[in-house]
């Protein structure tokens, strides 16, 4: 195989992440998959029409129950656009034996409730192991994404349910005003025409969502591999090496290439797949619920001895409007006096007749009243208070997100040091500009120019309230300077910003001339301390 | 032919590559199930304290459902950095189709349209546009353009296996570097004939074959790992 030669890209995906691997798969190759598929489909109808077309609902039974069988030709289809080569349907007729070889009779019994059928499918039908190995395989692929393929499988059920409910709801959406068709009531009395309806919309979810549950089971199993064998490293080392060992590299072969076009001849052709006995009387039984006339109610000792009693039990036996009988069976125990004690006491446990509850006393009764009358106020405080708490809670929490006005609005305090330059005032010398000539003339131009600038920043910050935070930069402090100071003062600073920034960051030094200029307006500018 | 992947490559304006990996129906079924349980417990027990209140209360939990229904998504998507506590619980994350974090207008949308998307009454158009798009996206992340992504799940430092380092024998690119210490992360995990086989495909960086192979690779990991 060559390293570009497989139809995805591996990688170590997480498993719900390979689920959806699968469903791009299919994406990429819904073609061929929608005509296996149909093909299939075709077949098993041809197949299971002519028996059970009078209970078409039992045709829908037969076919959810042979998805394993039509499974095998999408996985066909992806497994075969995976390793490069075509898969069309003729492929697919003739690949019939390889495809059927191995594990179909067990997927259509006992592996047919498999919680992660998906998943495990490739380990039969692409790596054609049985038995032990069989399980040994899927023990080892199911250990990491079991649990994925498990969701897997419940999601495929809820698709094709909700997709199947989507469809009849569609079709009642359709109908037009007025009209008085309820679809739904169809499922009370399923009619023949409402069986061959659900026949159609069960065909249509199951077209839709059971690729797409295989794919999924496929992307994950194939994550699965490329995680245990390193099927993405594999890839980079061979493109490694091609790199090193010029074209000629191409040409290895994998050592590893996955059995799947192994083919043997086993003849089992599908007609032989077990088709469920449709019983000729079901459709009756479903049809005719609750018409039987109720039996009579058994003619029982009557314990009360009234004659009222007799009365009401015989008006109660021939009005229709009380002829209703329900038929209860209980389990109860009357002691017999002879077994031991605690057999006694589990069996009246178990089985004793319900005792009235012993009426309490008037005042206990009150007080008790009383007291649940309290509990329920104590516990609707509780919960409305906590439900407030909780709301407030939540405003509080997000307040900032919320844009709501901030509680504690501290004062804004000037930093210390900005750009790590000290700016407090007490940092500075009584004069500035003096100290900073004294500076420049002992050849110290950079404290020089340094105290001229952490001076005219001070004295922004302190004097003419300029709020810039400690991290601002030389820009930051710029831009907050032009828009809080007249022209004059702004280009002061930023020709003092540029010159500083020129010996700080180029260490190029101003002329005396420049220099001097610089002090001669600081004052000024800045507005330095009599 | 073509590749399929899961990862869309976006290039933002500063030509910074973003990986995002879109996510599919079961993922997202997933979490919104765990969403609706979430949504369903709550209002339960709102109701339950509600009924203390009597009709009014049964109007406040009528409110209650319909601000639940509506609001709680776009509320945690916004709040919560794309991810509703269904979506949290399985990786999942709400981004705009061009890799920035959803804001309320996109969230909106997206959710208000789940009522084109929960046509016609159990999610078809949705599963259906998810189907039918690249990027999974149904009716309302189209129109939101918003996208619903895997996210990478706790990494963890990599642990290498001991070798002595060895310089490989040429320079190698990024990606054959993570390669080999993708090799040697994983080589714990892998047999020892399969690691053999894989190591033998770089004999000719290499020269050796068979477990003096693994040795080199997992030396120019360690080495390419920062040991000397």
């Amino acid at each position: 195989m060559k390293p570009g030669a497989m139809g995805f890209i591996p990688r170590t995906r997480a498993a719900m992440e390979a689920a959806d691997l699968g469903l791009s798969l299919l994406q990429a190759h819904w073609r061929p998959v929608a005509r296996v598929w149909g093909l299939q489909l075709g077949f098993l109808l041809a197949l299971l029409l002519p028996f059970l077309y009078q209970t078409p609902l039992w045709i829908f039974v037969a076919l959810w129950w042979l998805k394993p069988w039509l499974d095998r030709g999408v996985l066909f289809v992806l497994s075969r656009a995976v390793f490069g080569q075509p898969a069309s349907v003729w492929d697919f007729l003739g690949e019939w034996r390889s495809v059927h070889r191995r594990g179909l009779v067990a997927g259509l019994l006992w592996r047919r409730l498999s919680p992660m059928r998906s998943y495990v499918l490739p380990v039969s039908q692409l790596e054609g192991l049985r038995g032990a190995g069989y399980r040994r395989r899927a023990r080892v692929l199911t250990r990491k994404g079991g649990g994925t393929g498990f969701l897997l499988t419940c999601s495929g059920w809820a698709f094709t349910l909700l997709t199947a409910v989507g469809f009849i709801a569609l079709l009642q959406a359709m109908m037009p005003a007025g009209s008085r068709v309820q679809v739904w009531d169809g499922f009370n009395n399923p009619g023949l025409g409402f069986q061959w309806f659900l026949l159609g919309v069960g065909l249509l979810a199951l077209t839709l969502t059971e690729p797409l549950f295989v794919a999924g089971g496929f992307g994950l199993y194939l994550n699965r591999r490329t995680h245990l064998e390193g099927w993405d490293l594999e890839l980079a080392f061979r493109r490694l090496a091609a790199r090193l060992a010029a074209p000629l590299a191409l040409v290895l072969l994998l050592a590893w290439a996955m059995p799947l076009a192994a083919q043997a001849p086993i003849p089992e052709p599908v007609a032989q797949a077990p088709a469920p006995e449709a019983p000729e009387d079901a459709p009756q039984a479903i049809q005719q619920p609750g018409q039987q006339p109720a039996p009579r109610p058994a003619e029982g000792p009557l314990r009360p001895e009234e004659e009222a009693h007799r009365r009401a039990q015989r008006i109660l036996e021939q009005d229709p409007a009380f002829n209703h009988t329900k038929e209860v069976r209980t389990l109860s125990y009357e002691p017999t006096g002879r077994e031991p004690r605690w057999l006694r006491s589990l069996l009246d446990y178990l089985f004793a007749k319900e005792e009235p509850a012993q009426p309490a006393k008037p005042q206990n009764l009150d007080f008790l009243k009383r007291m649940w009358d309290l509990l329920a106020l104590v516990g609707k405080v509780v919960l409305v208070g906590g439900l407030l708490a909780f709301v407030l809670w939540l405003v509080y929490r997000f307040r900032h997100r919320l844009g709501l006005p901030l509680v504690e609005t501290k004062a804004w305090e000037a930093p210390e040091a900005v750009a790590g330059l000290d700016i407090r005032l007490e940092s500075l010398p009584p004069d500035v500009p003096e100290a900073a000539r004294n500076l420049f003339l002992r050849g110290e131009a950079r404290a020089a120019l340094a105290l001229l600038y952490r001076g005219a920043l001070a004295e922004l910050v302190h004097r003419r309230a300029m709020e810039i935070p400690a991290s601002a930069t030389e820009g930051d402090c710029l831009r907050a300077a032009e828009g809080h100071l007249e022209e004059g003062p702004a280009s002061a600073f930023h020709l003092l910003t540029a010159t500083w920034q020129r010996l700080a960051y180029k260490n190029e030094a101003p002329t005396r001339d420049a220099f001097e200029d610089l002090c001669d307006a600081w004052p000024a500018a800045f507005g330095g301390r009599p | 032919m073509q590749s399929v992947d899961t990862v869309r490559t976006i290039e933002t304006p500063e030509g910074i590559e973003l990986h995002l990996r879109p996510a599919g129906p079961v993922a997202r079924f997933w979490a919104f199930f765990v969403d609706q349980a979430v949504v369903w417990m709550g209002l339960m027990f709102a109701g339950i304290a509600l009924t203390f209140l009597g009709p009014l209360g049964l109007g406040l939990w009528f409110i209650l459902v319909f601000l639940a229904q509506w609001l709680y998504p776009v509320f945690f998507e916004v709040l919560g950095g794309g991810r509703t506590l269904g979506k949290r619980w399985l990786n999942l994350r709400v981004l705009r189709t061009d890799g920035r974090p959803i804001g309320w207008g996109p969230s909106l949308i997206r959710n208000l349209l789940r009522i084109v998307d929960g046509l016609p009454g159990a999610y078809t158009v949705g599963l259906v546009s998810i189907l039918l798009t690249r990027d999974f996206q149904r009716i309302g992340d189209i129109v939101a353009g918003t996208l619903v992504v895997h996210e990478e799940a706790g990494v963890q430092a990599p642990v290498l296996p001991a070798a002595e380092p060895l310089a490989p024998a040429l320079a190698l690119t990024l990606e054959e570097q993570s390669a080999i210490l993708a090799f040697a992360e994983r080589s714990a995990g892998l047999t020892a004939s399969r690691s053999e086989e894989l190591a033998d495909v770089l004999g000719p960086l290499t020269g050796s074959r068979g477990a003096g192979g693994v040795k080199a690779v997992l030396g120019m990991a360690r080495y390419l790992w920062g040991g000397r």
